[in-house]
């Protein structure tokens, strides 16, 4: 049985060749590893913190890049998983008095069980599609009501305040990641780990299966898939990656308000994703983090800008880097401009960012 | 004489008001290969889809190896063995024909004890060596039909169903695929439909005739050719274009 089981494995899992650009990749990979290992000691508290919290981003846009990037799922209610592990964490914590390890097992099963519940009527009912994103966006706004109107758990508008940090007890072992260098090192490493696993899931003969199951449902379908049961796979790991930010989140800040159920939040990852390119797993990491870093800055000197400035970069990127901002790609796309003529060209690349690529 | 591998009884299928498929029986022994013609809006499109799950049946029964499978999702169909090539190309189009035939192994393979036939071995079988490594977007079409026909292969079939296989493919190719079929229906059962006539003589196999739902005729090529109210309903309206 076990055999079989790790036969099968193997079987989805194998790997082809690594090429130059994969290579090029993990030391890529490696070096951000060594940059994450070395910055606490190069900028200060308040500037690793706030770093840290784009991170947490990061985690989250890779959730959300698994799943629209990979599978083709858009949803506009991906931060409901993303909430849930906050709050089930801070209630846990906070309400409760339980320990932090107790509080990210709650938070992750509570996104994991909502979202099985979800997928399962939603997947396998057939919907797709905006009527997926749909549905998905009514449920942030059903969750974001709960955790408003639920005041006696959630604590309403303001939200739960004093929530501990990562503190583990392990036999006699305390690992401590509550500090501003432990929890640096908490979030660094989820988000590293989660983009490896991601990525070698990705480049493996599954991630075929997954995109091929984006680019023609119906005829994976024909191939033997049983494709609702893959896509609730991907969508609840995808939640479970989505409540460990949120988790991670409510550890870091310390504060979970119902503003994390925003459909504003929701909004943003979308961009995110969209501007780091879909399916790249790095871009959109990279993208959520200079983003969020960007929005620090631009609203310590005006809140006003802020959206703006992102409705422009999302509207450039549909009609100029339909795959993103990566390098090789806008080039492709410009020498592209220039032979086709500009008018046509445009027309192109947007019936592209629509979902042809 | 070998238990039949598919059994279907009263078959019936209904879009609106319109019956497409209007009680058919079909039994398809493990090594058959059957040939099914008709004029357009016969319901061999239907019969298609209804024997490879994708449309479930509204009265009429399913038999897989002796399984009852009414009713029962595409996919299940295709672990089975019922395997289906579509008519005109539907592959995935964004990626190489290399990943294209290990997607299509690998469903069927994770739930078989054999492995998964080699993509290479196949890609060579549908002489598509010189493009394993192209996306299938960049494919012609008669290239596109071979890729389909290679996909099929690789979900290991016990019966493949080949709904106009020769369309869009040139007189070499499609003299070539009846080789390939040929050769296939020595492995498992084979069921064709064609609008090709030249196509269907050359398979050189058992024939159905469909009209209006309903399977009118059955025999060998030659007999059918020689019906004389097989001509008037098909051949005949053939030979009437053929004139003008």
């Amino acid at each position: 049985m076990l055999l079989k089981y790790a036969g099968g494995m193997r079987l989805w899992l194998s790997q082809s060749p690594f090429t130059a650009s994969d290579r090029r990749l993990i030391m890529a990979w490696v070096a951000a590893l060594a940059v994450a290992a070395l910055l606490p000691y190069c900028v200060g508290p308040y500037a690793l913190s706030t770093i840290r919290d784009a991170m947490v981003m990061g985690v989250l846009a890779l959730r959300y890049d698994l799943l629209w990037g990979r599978t083709g799922t858009l949803t506009l209610g991906h931060t409901t998983f993303f909430g849930l592990g906050a709050y089930g964490f801070a209630v846990v914590t906070v309400q409760f008095g339980l320990a932090p390890g107790i509080g990210v097992i709650v938070g992750l099963t509570c996104a994991a069980v909502s979202a099985l519940a979800v997928g399962y009527f939603l997947l396998f009912a057939g919907v797709r599609l905006h009527f997926f994103a749909i549905i998905s966006m009514a449920v942030l706004i059903v969750v974001q009501q709960l955790a408003m109107s639920w005041q006696s758990v959630t604590g309403g508008d303001t939200g739960l305040l004093g929530i501990p940090g990562l503190v583990f007890e392990v036999g006699d072992h305390r690992v401590d990641l509550s500090g501003s260098y432990g929890s640096w090192y908490a979030v660094a490493i989820v988000l590293l780990i989660a983009i490896c696993v991601t990525w070698v899931v990705c480049r493996s003969r599954y991630g075929k299966v997954l995109a091929a199951i984006a680019t023609n449902e119906w005829r994976a379908k024909a191939c033997g898939y049983n494709t609702s049961l893959h896509l609730l796979l991907v969508f609840v790991v995808s939640a479970v990656l989505a409540a460990l930010a949120g988790c991670l989140m409510a550890a870091c800040s310390g504060v979970v308000a119902p503003d994390v159920f925003s459909p504003l939040l929701a909004t943003e990852v979308i961009l995110w994703v969209a501007i780091g390119g879909r399916g790249t797993i790095g871009g959109p990491v990279i993208a959520a983090v200079v983003l969020t870093l960007l929005k620090q800055t631009v609203s310590s000197y005006s809140t006003q800008w802020w959206p703006l400035i992102l409705g422009f970069l999302f509207l450039g990127c549909v009609l100029f880097m339909p795959n993103g901002l990566s390098v090789p790609g806008t080039l492709r796309t410009m020498r592209r401009t220039f032979q086709q003529g500009v008018g046509k060209a445009q027309l192109l690349r947007s019936r592209r960012a629509e979902g042809g690529r | 004489m070998d238990a039949p591998f598919l059994k279907a009884t009263g078959l019936r299928c209904a879009f609106g008001g319109v019956v497409a498929v209007a009680g058919v029986d079909v039994t398809i022994g493990p090594r058959d290969l059957l040939c099914v013609i008709g004029p357009n809006g016969a319901g061999k499109s239907t019969l298609v889809g209804l024997l490879s799950g994708a449309i479930a049946p509204v009265s009429g029964d399913l038999y897989v190896a002796g399984e009852r499978v009414t009713g029962r999702p595409m996919h299940e169909f295709c672990r089975r063995g019922v395997v289906r090539k579509f008519q005109g190309t539907n592959t995935f189009l964004t990626m190489s024909v290399r990943d294209n035939l290990i997607v299509a192994g690998l469903g069927v393979a994770a739930h078989r004890d054999s492995p998964m036939p080699e993509p290479d071995a196949v890609i060579a079988e549908v002489g598509l060596s010189h493009r394993a490594d192209e996306l299938a977007m960049h494919l012609p079409h008669g290239e596109r039909q071979w890729l389909e026909i290679g996909m099929a292969l690789m979900c290991q079939p016990r019966l493949l169903l080949l709904d106009e296989p020769a369309a869009g493919l040139s007189a070499d190719d499609a003299q070539r695929l009846v080789r390939v079929i040929h050769r296939l229906s020595e492995r498992c059962a084979v069921l064709a439909i064609e609008h090709d006539l030249g196509f269907v003589e050359s398979l050189r196999c058992r024939t159905w005739v469909m009209h209006r739902g309903q399977v009118v005729r059955q025999g060998t090529y030659a007999e059918i050719a020689g019906d004389e109210e097989i001509r008037r309903i098909y051949l005949g309206r053939g030979a009437l274009h053929a004139a003008h």
